[in-house]
């Protein structure tokens, strides 16, 4: 299993999220190239990732997202900003509340 | 016939953990991502205040080090409680009251404790517990490829660990590495997760996302000797008393989870009718619900016996095998009985029981997967392991 999410990045328009599952998973948003939130459609979210992308959409302009659908949405989340603390030193501009995350993987910029 | 009724303090506390789930935690929860394994850091602040003022912070600690100094009965009481909630069987009351920590510790040096066991305690550091690895858990004797070799005053610890609960934010852990060519050849180390070469490659996904486990690797990390836990060559027994003590808060935990899926299963099958009839009138539904007071009754009947021995200093070795075994085994029963009498709601995340479900499975395998606990208590019956090299040593 990739370390990263392997979907390709796709706009984060209404149009683009409508045909998102309605599963459980985790999702990364990024911006000019720089990740700006990973998050996670969780066993709470109405319709799931589709759910938690389409509010997000209208708040986030000119941004990409790629998602992946996953039972363990929590613990892939932890994950995904653990790679992210581990390649660029901090966590993504929206997630710097969060606590608990340390490095995973390689450290230092590598691959997509 | 051993009377295993509680004493007024047990009892008491008992009542008081009991009450602080009900009116703590529960509410909490309702709010809560059905597989979250963690409060809002400032409701877990505010809770382990309270746990505190209750006298139960590190409650499975010694008294030498700070710990409240409980029985092992007291103990099991208490962990078949604190489990009662949806996140229970992995993170009792979300760790207010302590998390399960490097008991060993209390065994270290004075160093070693100032440095690691007592900030561990105050919640400044976490620590991950490194034995099992790709080449197995079960046998550690024989799995640990890990290797430790004497470099001047330090070590140099070179290896991979897999299934290790949370290291990727621990600060440090107690690592089980190879320092001979004998099968019990093995040491314990603390390592720094912040030290050269030491790197968590992954997350493994499992069915359960509370305390997740990891892949590590150790590329040469350098390890002071004073950083050695017991003797060289130690570090087997140190497992393996590990494991044993740890076998019963483990058993109570998946107690605690089958008693709240079993009063579930009750008050739906008095309330829910089919054909006519409510579920509790049916006699298929009746038999599960009694195969399930069995299941209960007997894992808490070896739950505290295997406590008692352990407080009359007794080898408990083959009485926590077989409670880890029945109790693991039983809950697993007890929640599928309950998802069944649910039907299609005992599946959905509006309930607990899927949860305790996919969870209960991985509490046959961890600590020690069945087949090992009757290995366990073969070898109590037969004498010795069977291994050509046990018989030697």
């Amino acid at each position: 299993m990739s370390l990263s999410i392997r979907a390709p990045w796709r706009p984060l328009t209404a149009a683009a999220v409508a045909d998102a599952p309605a599963a459980t998973g985790v999702y990364e948003l990024r911006r000019d190239a720089t990740t700006v939130l990973v998050g996670y459609a969780g066993g709470s979210s109405r319709f799931g990732l589709r759910g938690e992308l389409t509010g997000l959409a209208g708040a986030y302009p000119d941004t990409e997202y790629r998602a992946e659908v996953t039972t363990a949405y929590l613990s892939r989340w932890r994950e995904l900003l653990g790679v992210h603390l581990a390649r660029t030193g901090l966590l993504p501009a929206g997630n710097t509340d969060v606590r608990g995350i340390g490095p995973i993987g390689p450290k230092g910029p590598v691959g997509p | 016939m051993i009377d295993f009724s509680p004493t007024d303090e047990q009892r008491l506390l008992v009542d008081n953990v009991r009450r602080f789930v009900r009116t703590e935690i529960l509410p909490l929860e309702a709010d809560l991502d059905p597989d979250a394994g963690e409060l809002d850091p400032t409701d877990h602040q505010r809770l382990v205040a309270v746990a505190e003022r209750m006298g139960l912070r590190n409650w499975e600690a010694p008294a030498e080090v700070g710990g409240p100094g409980l029985d092992v009965v007291t103990q099991a009481l208490l962990a078949i409680e604190m489990s009662q909630h949806r996140a229970g069987l992995y993170a009792p009351c979300y760790g207010v009251f302590g998390s399960p920590g490097l008991v060993q510790l209390a065994e270290g040096t004075e160093q070693q404790q100032q440095r690691y066991l007592y900030p561990t305690l105050r919640g400044e550091l976490t620590a991950f517990f490194g034995l099992s690895e790709p080449s197995g858990g079960s046998d550690p004797a024989g799995a640990i490829r890990t290797t430790a070799t004497r470099d001047g005053d330090d070590w140099v610890l070179t290896g991979t660990k897999l299934w290790i609960s949370d290291a990727d934010r621990a600060d440090y852990g107690l690592v089980l590495a190879r320092t001979g060519a004998g099968r019990r050849d093995i040491t314990a180390f603390l390592v720094d997760t912040d030290s050269p070469g030491f790197t968590v490659r992954r997350i493994v996904h499992t069915l359960r996302t509370t305390h997740p486990a990891t892949e590590l690797e150790l590329d040469g990390v350098r390890v002071p000797d004073r950083n050695r836990v017991g003797e060289v060559g130690g570090g087997f027994a140190l497992a393996a008393d590990r494991l044993v003590r740890g076998r019963i808060p483990y058993s109570a935990g998946c107690l605690g989870v089958a008693i709240v899926a079993h009063e579930m299963a009750v008050e739906y099958a008095k309330i829910r009718e089919t054909f006519g009839k409510r579920l509790s009138e049916q006699q298929g539904i009746q038999w599960m619900l009694v195969d399930n007071e069995i299941d209960l009754r007997t894992s808490r009947l070896l739950i505290l016996a295997a406590a008692r021995r352990a407080d009359l200093g007794e080898d408990i070795r083959a009485d926590a095998a077989i409670a880890k075994l029945v109790c693991s085994e039983a809950a697993g029963r007890v929640v599928d009985r309950a998802i069944q009498i649910h039907g299609g709601l005992g599946v959905s995340k509006d309930l607990p029981l899927e949860r305790w479900y996919r969870e209960l499975r991985i509490r046959r395998i961890g600590e020690g997967p069945s087949e090992v606990q009757r290995l366990i208590v073969a070898r109590h019956l037969l004498g010795g392991s069977g291994r050509r090299d046990d018989r030697r040593s």
